[in-house]
C-alpha cells in the first residue's frame, strides 16, 4: 500500500488534508508538508525528507499543489535522490485528487493509484452551468 | 424477496461530500434518496446526481413511495438508502422497509436539541423516533460519520441518550 504526502504553498497541504478527513475520515500514512512564508527551500526539503521517512511504506505518492512551484520542484528532486522508496509525483493537487488517493490506496499499487488520482482530478472539475440533469442511468429490469 | 439494503443512513444533508464516500466505500449500484422534498425538487436532484458516478442508479422517492416499492427491488440491486431525519427513518421502517441497523450520520444542532456528538444533536421528537425504532422494530444504531477511517463523531452509544 502506498503512503501519501501532500505538499504545497501556505497551509494548502494541511488544509486540504483536514477537508479530506472531514468527508473520508482519517487514516494513517498520510502526511501534509506546508511550505510557509519565511521558510527556505532548504527547510522545506528537510521537512519533506523527514515526512517521507515517517511513512513506513516503500511506495509514496506525492501530491503537490502547483507544477514548477518550490514544493513540487523539491519533491521532484527528492523523487530522484531518496533511496529505498518508489515515489510518484503529481502536480495540480485538488480535493477530488487527494480524496481518490486516500480512498483507493488500500486497493491498488502505486502506478494505478497515480493514474486514478489524476483521473479523479480531471473528473472533479465541473462547471455548474453544464451539470447534466438527465443522462443515461442504469435501469434494473423488474426492479427499482 | 427481501431487498439488498447494504446501508441505511440518516443524514440531514442527504447525499453530499460524505455521502459520496459512503457510496464509493459500500460499492452499491443503487442509491435511494427517500425524502418528500427532494423527490419534488429537480435542482436538489441535479446537484446530488452530479457527484455520484453515472454507473450508479439514483432514485429520488417520497417516503411513502419508498415504502410502496422497496420490496420490488431487483435481487441485482444493492442499495444505499438515505433519509433526512429520525422521524423519516421511523416512517420508512414502520412502512415496511426491512432494516436491522441504521447509521445515524448528521442530525444538525438546533434549539431544543441535545448535542450528542460533533455531528448529532437530538430533540425530544428525534429521541422518540429512535426509541420506537429500537424498541418496536429492533433496530440497532451506529454513528460513523464516514465510511472509512476514524472521525470525531464515531462511537457514540445513542442508547445512552434515549432512556
Amino acid at each position: 500500500m502506498a503512503g501519501i504526502m501532500i505538499t504545497g504553498h501556505g497551509h494548502f497541504p494541511s488544509g486540504v488534508l483536514s477537508a479530506v478527513e472531514l468527508v473520508a475520515g482519517t487514516s494513517g500514512e498520510i502526511v501534509a508538508v506546508d511550505f510557509e512564508a519565511g521558510q527556505t527551500a532548504g527547510e522545506l526539503r528537510a521537512a519533506m525528507t523527514a515526512a517521507l521517512e515517517s511513512l513506513d511504506e516503500d511506495q509514496v505518492l506525492i501530491l503537490a499543489d502547483l507544477a514548477g512551484g518550490t514544493p513540487f520542484n523539491t519533491a521532484a528532486v527528492l523523487k530522484q535522490e531518496v533511496k529505498g522508496k518508489e515515489i510518484r509525483l503529481l502536480a495540480g493537487a485538488s480535493m477530488p485528487m487527494v480524496v481518490e488517493a486516500v480512498f483507493s490506496r488500500a486497493a491498488v499499487g502505486l502506478d494505478e493509484l497515480t493514474a486514478m488520482a489524476a483521473q479523479a482530478a480531471a473528473e472533479g472539475l465541473i462547471d455548474a452551468d453544464r451539470l447534466e440533469s438527465g443522462g443515461e442511468e442504469p435501469q434494473f429490469e423488474d426492479g427499482l | 424477496m427481501t431487498p439488498n439494503i447494504t446501508a441505511f443512513r440518516i443524514d440531514e444533508r442527504l447525499i453530499h461530500g460524505q455521502g459520496q464516500m459512503w457510496i464509493k466505500a459500500l460499492g452499491v449500484n443503487t442509491v435511494i434518496v427517500a425524502n418528500d422534498t427532494a423527490s419534488q425538487d429537480p435542482m436538489q436532484q441535479t446537484l446530488m446526481k452530479a457527484v455520484v458516478p453515472k454507473s450508479i442508479a439514483m432514485r429520488f422517492f417520497s417516503i411513502q413511495h419508498t415504502c410502496d416499492v422497496i420490496m420490488k427491488a431487483s435481487p441485482k440491486q444493492t442499495i444505499f438508502l438515505v433519509c433526512k431525519s429520525a422521524q423519516d427513518a421511523l416512517r420508512l421502517v414502520a412502512g415496511g422497509v426491512p432494516v436491522t441497523e441504521i447509521n445515524v450520520g448528521n442530525i444538525h444542532r438546533a434549539p431544543g436539541r441535545e448535542e450528542v456528538s460533533k455531528y448529532i444533536a437530538l430533540g425530544p421528537e428525534d429521541k422518540a423516533a429512535l426509541r420506537e425504532l429500537r424498541d418496536k422494530y429492533g433496530v440497532r444504531f451506529n454513528t460513523r460519520t464516514t465510511a472509512s477511517g476514524d472521525d470525531g463523531g464515531a462511537k457514540v452509544d445513542l442508547n445512552k441518550y434515549l432512556d
